[in-house]
């Protein structure tokens, strides 16, 4: 298991993306498998960009083999009021810069969702930082013939929102 | 088809000519909203858009996208050529708006697919 982190500035539209591609070089390298890798980075470079529009300032950080993934982003910013609401497809508080490059359809959040195994968002107005937790594996899915009633089947994408 | 013959077809503007083996796109995609070029975006997606930023690039990079078409004549900064270069990221520039252009791009590939031998 690697470890690595990114530092990321708020409001560098020309720099976003950057820690994104890091990550995917550094799965390529450690051989992980191409359906792992797209989902990731979908869900990566969302969280991502999710900094840059959002907030002032924030980290990437990731812990990375070649079955799994887990990506802990944390920002310093206003913060989300409503995690909720947030998640809900269509809702976005981007500026008009933001959405004249393309960004701010409220789409981010959901598609981090449908990539990952697992999301965690927590945020807390007026503490001036947010967090958001994903990971991504590449286990292959259970066989319906011989699952029992009582074999676990790995979820899409489970969600637990912390507000 | 081949992204260089496409351009040809359509009357597009090359840019960046993309990888030497010239890859060949089976998937079109055409829009303005980054989540869902993301979505959409593949080796073998051609991405339609009047986006034409840093970005659009990065989109490129990160979901191995083999090429863009830029719509109405647009003329990106020099700087997303060069990171398109650098990339390999096929760019071309269709003078056409975005419908018209992704109607080129159907019937060049619709009348590729009426001569293509059928496989035995």
């Amino acid at each position: 298991m690697d470890f690595v982190s990114y530092a990321i500035e708020g409001n560098d539209f020309k720099a976003a993306g950057a820690a994104s591609r890091a990550i995917k070089e550094h799965l390529k390298r450690i051989g992980a498998d191409a359906d792992a890798i797209r989902r990731t980075m979908i869900a990566a470079y969302e969280a991502e960009m999710n900094v840059v529009i959002h907030a002032d300032r924030g980290r990437l950080e990731a812990s990375l083999s070649d079955r799994a993934v887990n990506v802990n982003v944390i920002d310093e910013g206003p913060g989300i009021p409503d995690i909720r609401r947030a998640m809900k497809e269509g809702f976005s508080t981007a500026t008009s810069e933001a959405r004249a490059l393309g960004f701010g359809a409220g789409m981010g959040l959901p598609n981090i969702q449908r990539n990952s195994d697992r999301l965690r968002v927590s945020s807390r107005v007026g503490e001036a930082r947010a967090s958001a937790s994903l990971s991504c594996s590449s286990r292959p899915p259970l066989p319906t013939s011989s699952s029992s009633p009582s074999t676990p089947r790995p979820s899409a994408a489970s969600t637990a929102i912390v507000a | 088809m081949k992204l260089p013959e496409l351009a040809a077809k359509i009357g597009a503007t090359v840019l960046s000519p993309g990888k030497s083996d010239a890859t060949e796109v089976t998937h079109i995609y055409a829009g303005d909203r980054v989540s869902d070029l993301l979505n959409q975006a593949s080796e073998k997606t051609l991405l339609v858009s009047n986006l034409a930023s840093v970005q659009m690039l990065r989109v490129a990079e990160l979901m191995d996208v083999p090429g863009i078409c830029f719509v109405e004549n647009i003329r990106p900064e020099a700087e997303i050529v060069d990171l398109a270069k650098a990339n390999r990221t096929f760019v071309m520039v269709s003078p056409a708006g975005v419908y018209e252009t992704c109607g080129l791009i159907y019937h060049a590939l619709a009348a590729e697919q009426a001569v293509r031998p059928i496989p035995p």
